[in-house]
């Protein structure tokens, strides 16, 4: 290859600091500015992005060494022993039944002038959560929309983050949820205001107990009816959603 | 049986996998294997350790469908999986604290680069030769800290030199690491 060599624009202080954000050496307060400069400034995500690629790229630096030649035949072979015992994916957003999308234009409308306090205030703490640049570029649209789920009996909490006219995904940020056994799992429900409840999607937790889904529900609600309240279950793994069982996690829009 | 060659693109190869067609697997190994071998080698030192942690992740690769190609490259993945599966390991055997928590989540939702995009030998061409571009004081402390594992404030007792001088090469190392690969990387 070669590489095509281009002038940077940003200020060397900058650049140490996005620098050092990529190699974990900040401190919170450092992070916290990279990651408003971040959402702020897309020439930073932009540079962010390529200093994270060339970290991450490090591996292919090595002289490679030619592993020894029964390692193949082990990892095949260990496969081939283990066929029919396969785990599930973690975390994992399964199927999704709930179209959730034409609810949220209702969201949108009756959620504006509560969310307008709380918005600053979600938007830094899921920025804190950046993992994507798909959540960079929802969270720079001015009209992008925070819910804030926190937990019933435990301390989780978390957002749900979507943008209004773009209609093609929900992304969920939790933190603190309980670890769940294999044969259970976390399912999210959108109440309205008549009463029945339209399912969303489900998930796992990571070990540490954080979750990080995208959502793409495709469940239509009734026309005319309004979204009153984001509702977390947990559910047997194996069966049917159940809307009918004690919320773990709520939100009210 | 499924039959591969080597112009069998790695998602076919997943997706392949994932229906069931475990001789995917081996393709796979054949084209990252040294990879991901030669990424716990280094960090591990040990060959036969290093070898159980290329089949723990070659068999858990396989067995729990976690890599999401939307997210990153296989090579990438592989190489960062590589690194932090040694590094737990290090970690479990050593009573030095260390914070694996953001390597463990640093794969990043990003558009795939160029590089990422060229064959793995090209890959490792360009990265070799964009590392022996740094000065020798950068390269050593990114490499004392990615290859090995090394914290900056370890470097900082090792190399006895104080940790924001550590912090500062390694950081203009990786900047110029950066723009070396231009183009390259976005």
């Amino acid at each position: 290859m070669n590489p095509n060599k281009m002038p940077n624009p940003l200020p060397e202080e900058k650049r140490m600091l996005l620098a050092g954000y990529v190699l974990g050496d900040l401190v919170p307060e450092e992070r916290e500015r990279v990651e408003q400069l971040v959402l702020d400034d897309p020439v930073m995500l932009k540079e962010l992005q390529a200093l994270q690629a060339s970290f991450e790229v490090m591996p292919q630096g090595l002289v490679p060494v030619v592993p020894p030649a029964h390692l193949r035949e082990r990892i095949v072979m260990r496969s081939s022993k283990a066929v029919g015992v396969r785990e599930p994916r973690e975390p994992e957003v399964r199927q999704s039944r709930g179209k959730i999308w034409p609810v949220l234009v209702g969201v949108v409308a009756i959620s504006t002038l509560a969310l307008a306090m709380d918005n600053l205030r979600l938007r830094n703490q899921l920025a804190q959560r950046i993992k994507s640049d798909r959540v960079a570029s929802i969270l720079q649209q001015p009209n992008s929309r925070l819910i804030a789920l926190t937990g019933d009996g435990n301390d989780a909490a978390g957002t749900l983050l979507f943008t209004p006219g773009n209609w093609q995904e929900v992304i969920v940020s939790l933190g603190d949820l309980p670890p769940l056994p294999p044969e259970e799992i976390y399912r999210m429900w959108l109440m309205l205001e008549n009463g029945t409840v339209i399912y969303c999607g489900e998930f796992n937790t990571q070990n540490d107990g954080s979750v990080f889904v995208r959502f793409t529900p495709d469940e239509t609600p009734p026309k005319g009816v309004k979204a009153t309240q984001l509702l977390v279950t947990i559910d047997g793994s194996q069966t049917e959603p159940d809307p009918s069982r004690e919320p773990v996690m709520t939100g009210a829009i | 049986m499924a039959r591969f060659s080597t112009d069998t693109s790695d998602i076919e190869l997943i997706h392949s996998l994932r229906a069931g067609h475990q001789e995917a697997l081996a393709v796979l190994y054949d084209r990252y294997g040294g990879l991901v071998y030669t990424v716990a080698l280094r960090l591990l030192k040990q060959p036969a350790e290093a070898e159980d942690l290329t089949q723990d992740i070659f068999f858990n690769f396989w067995k729990q469908n976690k890599y999401d190609p939307g997210r990153a490259v296989l090579s990438t993945y592989l190489g960062l999986v590589a690194r932090s599966r040694a590094l737990d390991r290090i970690a479990k055997r050593s009573t030095q604290q260390r914070s694996l928590q953001r390597l463990q989540g640093s794969i990043p939702e990003r558009a795939m680069t160029p590089l990422e995009n060229a064959t793995l030998s090209e890959q490792q061409e360009t990265v070799q030769q964009a590392l022996s571009q740094l000065k020798d004081q950068q390269r050593q402390v990114l490499e004392m800290n990615f290859y090995q594992g090394i914290s900056h404030a370890d470097i900082a007792r090792q190399l006895d030199m104080p940790l924001g001088t550590v912090k500062t090469r390694a950081r203009q190392g990786l900047i110029e690491l950066r723009r070396r690969l231009g183009g390259a990387v976005g």
